[in-house]
């Protein structure tokens, strides 16, 4: 099928349909080449309408008579941006693109030029939205044309917004399998819900063609990661979750001795009282002075109970100043009650407390699996001290090892409204993650969910079915309803380093997604 | 345009009925039975006034009404006329002397339009053709070549729309009478979907110029139309005539203007004859053969 050049208007190169049998509307987010002497433009379609150039009257079917076949001949009229000339003129000025010439769909190898895309990176799908349908882009020979997202992206903080079954979990998965496979580098992902990341291990299963093409086009069958470890907290009956392989499960546990006081911020979560962020010091000052022997956690949580009448503590801060803090009765009575449920995290016994040797291995993927009831909880303790220790390791240059951190319902640890001293390294990470190779995806529900403080460092946006606020980030012109239409898989994007791409779709990760049986 | 031919002229009656139905859903039928090949032809006209001269822009267009698509074809040209021997002098060949130019444009025209269709028309089709049969100063080249046409088994039909002609109010006064003119006469007896009979008009000093024509109304509201053919043709094809004109009713409802009934194809036609002439700018290419504009230019098609 060809399109004819109409002329510019607006920055824009509007183009018709040429008249023919397999006329059809090229959906908008599609690439076109038009040729014109030694030169070829690339273009990328902005808009994309049906026209009916001979415009029959409908009267005829008011009367119950069938119309004229030949009246119900249909155009593509197009208007579409200039992405790339593929020769540039040595002069400084650029070529025209004169009327009548001839434009048809890109190949990839066009379709790579005018992004600019490197040959290696994660492959996803070129797609396309045009009312309300989803189409993945493909060339005239029927192929479908990739993308491939540049492996640098990876360290530049990605957010993943996205309803529940919009295809977020297997984008995840997807880049996380790639992230050790590839790039041999470590992945710590957290799974908060269900299954979602309890079957890395086992290769994906599906009956659809349509899927299977993907697989096909992208050169490679569906496999389990080799190298797996299900970390799972120490009273998690994980032996009854069906389906995973018990053999790659280990306990975990927080120790009193080890971890960082930073991380008991995580317990604060919905104590919006400034003053309860001194319990880290609170804790400190109690394992430097007050402890005796090898007391453990439930010791802390009895001397905080056992605090005189006026919710007076002495504190601790990492420089070692010593200090006083008076909590009001209110903090103190939430604090004293989240201590409390945290008790049964620490000191378990036959469970290993996690250090960043265990997740700082090249092509191991780690789960921390927070999806029991108090896993949450759990996770926002840990999370912080785990993240502490693998940003220690990675500035005194103890591993070299790349490391992807994937974090699922975000909110569920780091509140939205949370200071920078309580996104604690997670915004280290953010702001400099870069220099050590350290990148981290977030995902949620919505744009909101996100720490304020954290959502200007973001550089990845990808946004599967979800509300259209989210859209206004990206840049992409789409209507309410082709945002909320998305189909599983599809999304749009704002991709560091590939800024042509804005409509694209993840194939179905090669590991994670079995039937139930 | 409609010209009437004259006072002298025979009209006969040719059915028994004032008025026959006609039938829509059978006109759709025999088009979509593919039995007959169908086509329309129209032509838009571009004029330049000049001092020197007229410069006259024919498109000429025929247009094929295939089971999914129009199939057009198209001709452009561009004549210059004048009454000066200085510009033949200088023109030669691309100039015309004649006495009266717009004559010479109408009857030009008509030989252009019969050249397209005996050198595009296929064999056994119908053809219809904006505008009456006889009319003007062309009608005897046109004539001629719908005898040939008629050989080769070409049915034009005429479709005049406007029309202020009397032929029959004036010849059969006791048959309708104090109407302002034929056509207000048959909007006045014809119901929507309804003909009236067949009349057969001979010239009274040329016997082989005769037509057979009829008025349809397809629309409340709308001005009827009246449907010419040659006598030749109407007698050859007699037995086709019935479906003939239940295709141009359903094409007229196919068209479905109240303000300007048409023909499908024939408007069809109208269109790309219209798109064509856009392809040259006739102001642009007679200003630079150093011509001089006249106050007034018209431009009509």
């Amino acid at each position: 099928m060809k399109w004819i050049v109409l002329g510019e208007s607006d920055g824009k190169i509007k183009l018709t349909s040429k008249g023919g049998v397999k006329n059809a509307i090229l959906p908008k987010g599609s690439y076109l080449t038009a040729e014109s002497g030694e030169n070829k433009f690339i273009l990328r379609v902005d808009d994309s309408r049906q026209i009916e150039p001979y415009s029959p009257s409908p009267l005829i079917v008011d009367m119950d008579l069938s119309g004229i076949n030949a009246d119900r001949q249909c155009k593509n009229e197009i208007t579409a941006y200039r992405i790339k000339d593929e020769f540039e003129r040595e002069d400084g000025m650029i070529d025209f693109i004169p009327p009548l010439t001839e434009a048809r769909r890109s190949s990839q190898e066009e379709v790579d030029l005018a992004l600019g895309m490197s040959q290696s990176g994660p492959k996803v799908f070129i797609a396309t939205v045009q009312s309300n349908q989803n189409r993945i882009l493909k060339d005239e020979s029927g192929r479908h044309i990739t993308a491939s997202l540049p492996d640098e992206m990876f360290f530049h903080q990605i957010l993943i917004c996205g309803k529940t079954g919009s295809g977020k979990t297997v984008a995840m998965k997807y880049l996380a399998q790639y992230f050790t496979e590839v790039m041999e580098g470590a992945v710590l992902a957290v799974n908060v819900k269900d299954v979602d990341f309890l079957m890395m291990d086992k290769s994906s299963t599906s009956n659809d063609d349509k899927i299977k093409s993907e697989w096909e086009t992208l050169g490679f069958p569906p496999h389990g990661v080799n190298n797996l470890t299900m970390y799972m907290p120490a009273n998690r009956d994980y032996e009854r979750i069906k389906g995973i392989n018990v053999g790659l499960c280990k306990r975990i546990t927080l120790s009193v001795d080890e971890i960082d006081p930073e991380s008991l911020v995580g317990l604060l979560q919905g104590i919006s009282d400034k003053g309860a962020m001194s319990l880290p010091g609170i804790f400190r000052y109690w394992r430097q002075y007050r402890r005796k022997g090898n007391e453990n956690f439930s010791n802390f949580v009895k001397y905080f109970d056992e605090s005189d009448d006026n919710k007076e503590f002495n504190t601790l801060n990492e420089r070692g100043d010593e200090s006083r803090i008076k909590l009001h009765s209110g903090t103190y009575e939430n604090m004293r009650r989240s201590l409390d449920t945290t008790q049964e995290f620490f000191d378990n016994k036959n469970s290993i407390n996690l250090g960043y040797k265990d997740i700082l291995e090249s092509g191991k993927m780690s789960i921390l699996d927070f999806s029991g009831d108090k896993g949450p909880k759990f996770g926002s303790i840990l999370l912080r001290d785990l993240l502490k220790k693998i940003v220690n390791a990675k500035d005194s240059l103890l591993s070299k090892v790349p490391i992807l951190i994937i974090i699922d319902e975000v909110h569920q640890f780091y509140g939205s409204d949370d200071t920078k001293d309580a996104l604690s390294d997670l915004d280290t990470i953010c702001r400099t993650g870069r220099s050590k190779k350290i990148g981290i995806i977030f995902a949620s529900q919505s744009l909101s969910d996100i720490p304020s403080g954290l959502s200007s460092v973001i550089n990845t946006q990808i946004s599967f079915k979800t509300d259209s606020s989210t859209l206004k980030n990206i840049g992409v012109r789409a209507t309410q309803d082709e945002m909320e239409g998305l189909d599983t898989g599809f999304a749009f994007a704002s991709i560091h380093g590939l800024p042509q791409l804005k409509i694209l779709k993840f194939p179905l990760s090669y590991s994670g997604v079995v039937k139930n049986e | 345009m409609d010209f009437d031919t004259g006072s002298d002229y025979n009209l006969v009656l040719l059915e028994d009925e004032d008025k026959y139905r006609l039938s829509a859903k059978e006109g759709m039928e025999a088009i979509k039975d593919g039995n007959h090949s169908i086509c329309a032809y129209d032509e838009s006209i571009a004029i330049y006034a000049a001092l020197e001269g007229k410069a006259v822009m024919v498109s000429h267009a025929l247009v094929y009404l295939r089971p999914d698509e129009y199939l057009p074809i198209t001709y452009l040209t561009l004549s210059f006329y004048t009454r000066s021997d200085k510009i033949i002098n200088v023109a030669k060949e691309s100039a015309k002397k004649t006495e009266n130019p717009d004559r010479q444009a109408a009857i030009d025209r008509a030989v252009e339009k019969m050249q397209l269709i005996k050198n595009y028309c296929i064999d056994n089709t119908v053809l219809f053709i904006d505008g009456a049969l006889i009319a003007g100063d062309a009608y005897t080249s046109v004539m001629a070549e719908i005898k040939k046409l008629s050989d080769r088994n070409i049915f034009p039909v005429f479709f005049v729309k406007n029309s202020a002609s009397n032929l029959i109010s004036d010849y059969m006064p006791d048959y309708c009478s104090g109407f302002n003119s034929d056509m207000h006469w048959a909007n006045t007896i014809l119901k929507t979907g309804e003909r009236t009979r067949f009349f057969k008009y001979t010239d009274g000093h040329n016997s082989s110029n005769s037509k057979v024509f009829c008025y349809i109304k397809h629309m409340d509201g709308s001005s009827p139309v009246r449907i010419e053919f040659s006598t030749l043709t109407y007698e050859k094809h007699l037995s086709s005539v019935e479906t003939i004109l239940d295709m141009i009713y359903y094409l007229l409802l196919a068209q479905g203007n109240k303000q300007n009934p048409q023909i499908r194809p024939i408007a069809v036609a109208e269109k790309y004859a219209r798109e064509v002439l856009k392809l040259y700018d006739i102001n642009r290419e007679v200003r630079s053969a150093g011509l001089t504009p006249t106050m007034n230019e018209e431009r009509w098609g």
